[in-house]
C-alpha cells in the first residue's frame, strides 16, 4: 500500500516538476519543434536614370544546392549532376565524395543556373537536390555610369558610388515572422505572426541621363585612346540646379563583372575622388575675384612681359614671350601667367583665400557619392608670395573635377554656387516620392561680375586657345588649361593634363562641362585634346536638349 | 428509455388526467451517447483538420505559384532592360544602314 502511495506521490512530484517548475523549459522545447522564425528579406531598391531607364535592378536566379544526408544514391546523383552542369571527371568524383559524407550542408554547386539547367534539374526530380532562389544585382547598361553606380558585393553590401553611399536606404531592413508548422514542415494556416515588419529598400531616380552618359563615355574613351592618354574624366552639370547630367571616367569597369577588375583603383570615381593641379582652367576663377572686388574690369589694360619676378623666383608665361599691352580679357585669351600673377597681387592673399573658400575649394562639395575628396588647399599661414603667384594660374593648389565644375558653375549661374547632386528622386515601395531640391550653397560673386567673366570666357573661345571648343551658332564660354604634373615635388616635363572647362549657351547656360585628359602622349596642349572633345560633346548636348542657336 | 407517466393534478378545482413524455437516461445509454458524441466530435475535428491541412497545402502551392510568376515577370523585365540598353540598341541600329543627322536647323515661329 505504502509502495503504491509512494509511487503516486513520486508521479505527482514528477508531474509538478515537469509541468509547473520546468514549464518554461518544456514550452520552449515544444516551440522549437513547432515554431519557426523566418526572415522576410527586404528587396533592394532599384536605380533608374532621370528618364526612368533602369540602371541597377534585381534579378532572382536559382542556385543548385544538394543536401548530402538526404541523397539516397550519391553515385547516381553525382553522375546526373555532372551531365547537367557539365562537370569534369575530377569535379564529379569530388562531388561523389562530398555526397557520401552524409553531411547536412554543402556549398551550392552552382549559382545563376540557366533556364535549361533549371528544367533539367526539375525533370530529374532527385531527392536532396534543391533549387534555391538567390537575388542578384544586374546593371543593364554594363560599363555605363559604373563609377557613379558602384556595385553590390557577394554579401549584398553596396560598394562605391550610389550603391555605397545609399546602401542603407537601398537595402531596407529585414522583417521577421513566426509560424507554426506541421510534421512535414509546411506552415499551418493562419499561424503566421509578424514579429517585425519588413522595410523594403527605396528606389532611386538619378539626375544622370543615360543617353548623355553613354555618348560622353564613348567619346571620352575614343579621345583617351586617340591621344594615348592614361585616362580622363568628363562632368556635365546643370549650373542652375547642380544636377549632374553625366559623369564619365576612363578607364572604367563593368559592375556585372566587378570581380574581374584587377586594379582596385578602377572602382573609385576620379571625378570626385581624385584631385589635380588644374592649371590655366583656374584663371577665370581668379579673374572673377578681382572683377567682383572691383579691382579690374574686362577692359583694364596693363603691359606684361614674358616673365615676372616674385621674391627670388622668375615666373614665365607658357610661350615665354611678352604679350605687351593686354586687357584682362586678353590675359585670359592668351592664358598669360604673368598677367594672372599681377591680378593675384591686386587681390591679395586674404581675399584670394576668402574667395577660394567661397568657391568651395578645400572642402567636399557634399555630392551624394561615396569617396569624395576635399582636394588640397595649403594653409594660408604657410603660403608665400610665390605660392600665391603660382596659384593664380592653377599651380600649388589641388582640386577635384567636381569642385572645379561647381565653381565655374557659379560663374554660369549668376554668381550662385549650387551643391552638385546625382539623386533626383527617392521613391518608397508604397509610392511615396521625395524629390531632391536644388540647393544654393552661397553667393560667390555679384551677378554683374559673373556675367563679365562669362563674356571674357566667350572671348577665350572666340579669340583665344579655346576655338576648337566652339559650336557654330552658339556663344560658348570656356577656358583651356594644360596643367603640369608634379612628380616627387618637381614638375615632370613629359607629363601634362589637358583640361577644358566651359558652359553653353554662355548667357543662358544649359550645361557646364569639364573635360580632362590625363597625360596624353600624342599631344601636349589641351587646345588640341580637351577643347575639341568639349566642342564635340557640347554640339551633341545643344542638339539633344533642342537649344536653339543664340547668335546669327 | 422514454417512459409514459400519468400525471394527475388539480387545477382550478378541476381534476384532469394528463399524459406526458419524460426523458431519462440510464447508465448504459449515457455511455453510448457519450461515445457517439465523442466519435462525432472527433470526426468533425478530423474533417476540419484535414480541410485546414488541404487549404494550407493549397495556400502554400498558390504562394509558390505566385512566387514563380513574379520571378518570371521579373525575368521579362530584366530581359526588356537588357534589350533597351544603349549598347544593344546601337548594335542593332548599325545593321539598319541609317544615316546620322548632319545638321540641325531651327525655324523661328512667330506667335
Amino acid at each position: 500500500m505504502f509502495f503504491v502511495v509512494g509511487l503516486f506521490v513520486a508521479l505527482v512530484f514528477k508531474l509538478y516538476s515537469k509541468q509547473i517548475t520546468q514549464h518554461d523549459y518544456y514550452l520552449s522545447l515544444a516551440n522549437n519543434q513547432q515554431l519557426w522564425q523566418k526572415e522576410n528579406k527586404a528587396r533592394r531598391g532599384q536605380v533608374y536614370d532621370v528618364n526612368g531607364y533602369p540602371m541597377a535592378i534585381n534579378l532572382s536566379l536559382p542556385a543548385l544546392e544538394i543536401i548530402p544526408n538526404q541523397v539516397t544514391d550519391s553515385d547516381y546523383v553525382a553522375r546526373k549532376m555532372a551531365v547537367v552542369l557539365h562537370l569534369s571527371r575530377e569535379e564529379e568524383l569530388e562531388l561523389k565524395e562530398g555526397l557520401r559524407s552524409n553531411a547536412l550542408y554543402m556549398p551550392p554547386l552552382k549559382h545563376k543556373l540557366s533556364d535549361e539547367e533549371v528544367t533539367e534539374v526539375r525533370e530529374l526530380d532527385l531527392e536532396g537536390v534543391l533549387l534555391i532562389p538567390e537575388d542578384w544585382r544586374y546593371y543593364p547598361e554594363n560599363e555605363v555610369a559604373s563609377q557613379i553606380l558602384g556595385y553590390l558585393d557577394t554579401e549584398g553590401v553596396g560598394q562605391y558610388g550610389i550603391e555605397g553611399y545609399f546602401n542603407a536606404e537601398l537595402m531596407g531592413s529585414s522583417g521577421f515572422v513566426q509560424t507554426y508548422h506541421d510534421l512535414t514542415g509546411r506552415d499551418l494556416v493562419d499561424s503566421e505572426q509578424v514579429l517585425s515588419q519588413v522595410q523594403q529598400g527605396v528606389n532611386l531616380n538619378l539626375t544622370i541621363d543615360r543617353t548623355v552618359q553613354y555618348f560622353v563615355e564613348e567619346k571620352l574613351k575614343n579621345a583617351v585612346e586617340r591621344f594615348q592618354a592614361e585616362g580622363g574624366s568628363v562632368i556635365v552639370m546643370d549650373p542652375k540646379t547642380g544636377q549632374v547630367i553625366a559623369m564619365a571616367n576612363y578607364p572604367t569597369y563593368n559592375p556585372n563583372e566587378y570581380f574581374k577588375v584587377e586594379d582596385y583603383e578602377d572602382f573609385n570615381n576620379p571625378a570626385v575622388a581624385h584631385f589635380w593641379e588644374p592649371g590655366s582652367i583656374f584663371k577665370p576663377l581668379v579673374m572673377s575675384m578681382a572683377i567682383d572686388m572691383g579691382l579690374v574690369t574686362p577692359d583694364t589694360a596693363e603691359i606684361f612681359g614674358a616673365s615676372i619676378k616674385v621674391m627670388d623666383r622668375e615666373i614665365f608665361n607658357s610661350e615665354r614671350k611678352p604679350y605687351g599691352r593686354e586687357t584682362m580679357t586678353q590675359v585670359l585669351e592668351n592664358s598669360d601667367n604673368v598677367g594672372m600673377v599681377w591680378v593675384g597681387e591686386k587681390v591679395g592673399l586674404d581675399d584670394f583665400y576668402k574667395y577660394l573658400y567661397k568657391y568651395g575649394f578645400g572642402d567636399e562639395t557634399g555630392i551624394d557619392l561615396s569617396g569624395e575628396s576635399p582636394g588640397l588647399v595649403v594653409d594660408k599661414s604657410l603660403v608665400s608670395e610665390v605660392d600665391l603667384a603660382t596659384m593664380t594660374f592653377g599651380q600649388g593648389i589641388a582640386v577635384t573635377p567636381i569642385q572645379m565644375v561647381s565653381a565655374v558653375g557659379a560663374i554660369a549661374n549668376g554668381g550662385y554656387l549650387m551643391k552638385p547632386y546625382v539623386v533626383d528622386k527617392i521613391t518608397t515601395v508604397d509610392g511615396k516620392e521625395v524629390k531632391v531640391s536644388p540647393e544654393v550653397v552661397r553667393s560667390v560673386l555679384s551677378p554683374t561680375a559673373a556675367n563679365s567673366v562669362a563674356a571674357m570666357m566667350v572671348s577665350v573661345v572666340e579669340n583665344g586657345h579655346g576655338k576648337q571648343a566652339g559650336v557654330q551658332g552658339y556663344y560658348v564660354a570656356g577656358k583651356t588649361g594644360t596643367a603640369q604634373v608634379p612628380v616627387n615635388g618637381v614638375y615632370d616635363p613629359n607629363k601634362t593634363i589637358g583640361g577644358f572647362i566651359g558652359f553653353a549657351p554662355a548667357f543662358d547656360p544649359k550645361f557646364v562641362m569639364l573635360v580632362k585628359i590625363d597625360i596624353p602622349k600624342t599631344t601636349e596642349w589641351a587646345e588640341s585634346s580637351a577643347a575639341p572633345l568639349f566642342g564635340e560633346i557640347a554640339q551633341f548636348l545643344l542638339n539633344y536638349y533642342l537649344v536653339p542657336p543664340d547668335r546669327v | 428509455m422514454i417512459q409514459n407517466v400519468r400525471i394527475e393534478e388539480m387545477h382550478s378545482g378541476m381534476k384532469r388526467n394528463q399524459t406526458a413524455n419524460r426523458f431519462a437516461l440510464g447508465p448504459v445509454s449515457l455511455q453510448f451517447v457519450t461515445i457517439v458524441l465523442l466519435a462525432l466530435f472527433s470526426l468533425m475535428y478530423l474533417l476540419q483538420n484535414n480541410q485546414m491541412t488541404t487549404q494550407g497545402y493549397k495556400i502554400a502551392q498558390l504562394k509558390n505559384d505566385q512566387l514563380e510568376i513574379l520571378q518570371e515577370n521579373e525575368k521579362f523585365q530584366v530581359e526588356a532592360a537588357r534589350l533597351k540598353a544603349l549598347s544593344e540598341i546601337k548594335g542593332k541600329v548599325q545593321n539598319m544602314e541609317m544615316e546620322s543627322v548632319s545638321s540641325v536647323k531651327y525655324l523661328a515661329v512667330q506667335k
